[in-house]
């Protein structure tokens, strides 16, 4: 694939390098300008501008995993390498799980519409620097926003396990086929007294291979999309405060896996018991 | 007279004795041996070769009597009998060296079971947080042999038993009953649904458990130590799940190894899911070593990050 890209004369730069920058766009740009929008201080359409921003960076890192996605290199996106060991576990298809997006959103309205007086406190620490309209953004969330949420929640989990099944049916027949090929292999083997044909097995695999990591793709590709059009959506159904809340919220956590103190403690940290 | 001629008859007799008598000597003393050595033999020479005849004729007579029945069943037969107990024991040494290898194919069996135990235990006994990432993507396999089968870091079980399904139908020597097969249909349902539960749990603790880490927007721990308490307990509840999913691809594999299929066709098991693992595992090293990265085209167009 990268000659291609020479043979058009394109230069092109392998994706760890555009997810280190981006990651650290995200870390150093986006989180900040958010704040910001977020303080007092800015104004509506900085807010409007700046969460625009935001999201269109979270779309274009979806759209460039996309573009990376084939058939050679479909493993390596599915099983990051550049992800570091306290984020791996986390990954679903290669990222975030997409229920994560409404579960976020949904604490951010249950904290807010909490009854206990003691969460109420604590909340307010975290919020202490923010404005008013911004504490109170997910107090009493509109009839329109919470059916909203339902519907963003239903379409998802008919799609999450749909992706479940694809990726479980797409490795079963890959099983299959390289199984049934190698036994039919070993049979013909036995008859002429010969091991398994190890030339006739590796063309199966490759063959075999071929068909499911052309459907992994697709898997992958459906995967992001609906990663993309959830934030994309809950985007569009809350207010520019909220949105930038949620955006906020984010961020904070795909930053968070990359706190270096953290995974400094997290490399010697040993299991419970 | 009577008297006188008797005597003279005598006298004439003892006489014609004599003279027989004396040129019997002579001729002895001449040497004339031919005589007996020709046609008039001796009484001795006729009994000796009397004794030598009757001799030989019965030990013809003997020969033959062996030749019919006692050479069919003495000697012949005490041969027949040695080349039987021969040949016995050459069929019973074989067989005890074909028992001493279903032995030592029991053994091998059991070796190869305890193998994946341990294997599969391994994953038990991690120690650090990083041991349970390495679970989940674990560096030392090949990105494409993950991609083709990994479930949580290793075969899936329902994998397992679908090979099970392939070898009893395309291999001949597999002798899986009808009931067998049913076992193995039922067997296939559940470990299907165990898979599924075991997904469900992993994504609760990937979308729901994962908002308790310290970095959250949601988590209010202000104290790093209460908050590496926090990742300890998530990464520790990754680690039973995990743990799950090993007991649960071992369970499948004693199932199978031990309850469904006979001593040959778990060999046979044995050697076709060691061979298939390793067909994946030389694919995927191949295509590792062809270094196909991921890549983008650069520069970025319309990147957040621009502004």
């Amino acid at each position: 694939m990268p000659f291609s890209f020479f043979s058009r004369k394109k230069p092109s730069r392998r994706f760890n390098d555009f997810y280190e920058d981006w990651s650290k766009t995200l870390t150093e740009n986006c989180l900040p300008l958010l704040r910001q929008s977020l303080s007092s201080a800015a104004s509506a359409s900085v807010l409007s501008s700046n969460v625009d921003l935001v999201l269109r960076h979270l779309v274009l890192y979806y759209e460039t995993l996309d573009l990376a996605a084939d058939h050679n290199t479909i493993p390596y996106l599915l099983f990051p390498s550049w992800r570091n060991s306290l984020e791996t576990p986390f990954l679903f298809l290669g990222d975030i799980h997409p229920y994560l997006l409404t579960n976020l959103l949904r604490s951010f309205i249950d904290r807010e519409n909490q009854d206990s007086d003691d969460e109420d406190e604590e909340t307010s620490l975290d919020l202490v620097n923010q404005p008013l309209k911004m504490t109170m953004a997910w107090k009493d969330p509109s009839d329109e926003l919470v059916k909203r949420i339902d519907q963003i929640e239903c379409t998802m989990r008919l799609m999450v396990p749909g992706l479940m099944d694809r990726m479980r049916k797409t490795q079963r027949s890959f099983v299959a086929r390289v199984s049934e090929s190698w036994v039919s292999s070993y049979q013909v083997g036995k008859k002429k007294k010969l091991t398994a044909t190890v030339a006739t097995a590796s063309t199966s695999v490759d063959e075999a291979a071929k068909i499911e990591m052309e459907e992994l793709v697709s898997i992958f590709v459906d995967a992001n999309r609906l990663r993309k059009s959830v934030i994309m959506d809950i985007v569009g159904a809350t207010s520019e405060h909220q949105a930038a809340l949620f955006l906020e919220g984010l961020c904070q956590f795909l930053a968070g896996f990359k706190d270096q103190i953290l995974l400094q403690d997290f490399e010697i940290l040993s299991l419970p018991n | 007279m009577r008297l006188q001629e008797l005597v003279l008859v005598k006298i004439s007799l003892v006489f014609l004795w004599l003279i027989g008598f004396v040129f019997l000597q002579r001729s002895e003393e001449n040497g004339f041996e031919e005589p007996n050595n020709g046609e008039e033999l001796s009484w001795d020479d006729l009994e000796r070769e009397a004794a030598s005849n009757i001799s030989s004729k019965r030990s013809h007579a003997e020969r033959s009597h062996q030749h019919e029945s006692f050479t069919k069943g003495d000697e012949l037969s005490g041969d027949l009998y040695e080349l039987w107990r021969q040949e016995q024991n050459s069929i019973a040494a074989r067989l005890d060296k074909e028992l001493k290898s279903r032995w030592e194919l029991d053994e091998l069996i059991e070796e190869q079971l305890s193998r994946y135990q341990s294997h599969y235990d391994n994953s038990m006994v991690s120690t650090f947080l990083k041991d349970v990432s390495n679970l989940v993507l674990p560096t030392w396999i090949p990105p494409h042999e993950l991609a083709a089968v990994a479930w949580l870091g290793d075969w899936r079980p329902t994998s397992i038993l679908d090979l099970v399904r392939i070898l009893a139908a395309q291999n001949p020597s597999f002798s899986l009953s009808e009931s067998s097969l049913r076992v193995l249909s039922q067997l296939l349902r559940e470990i299907r649904i165990e898979e599924a539960v075991i997904d469900e749990e992993y994504a609760e603790i990937q979308a729901t458990g994962v908002l308790y880490l310290p970095f959250s927007p949601l988590c209010n721990t202000r104290l790093h130590e209460e908050a590496l308490r926090s990742v300890q307990e998530l990464f520790g509840n990754i680690h039973k799940v995990i743990s799950k999913a090993q007991r649960l691809r071992y369970k499948v594999l004693e199932l199978v190894m031990k309850k469904l299929l006979n001593q040959t066709d778990t060999a046979e098991f044995v050697v076709a899911f060691a061979g298939i693992q390793d067909a994946i595992h030389q694919f995927g090293e191949q295509k590792k070593l062809r270094k196909i990265y991921p890549a983008v085209p650069s520069p970025l167009k319309g990147s957040g990050s621009s502004s």
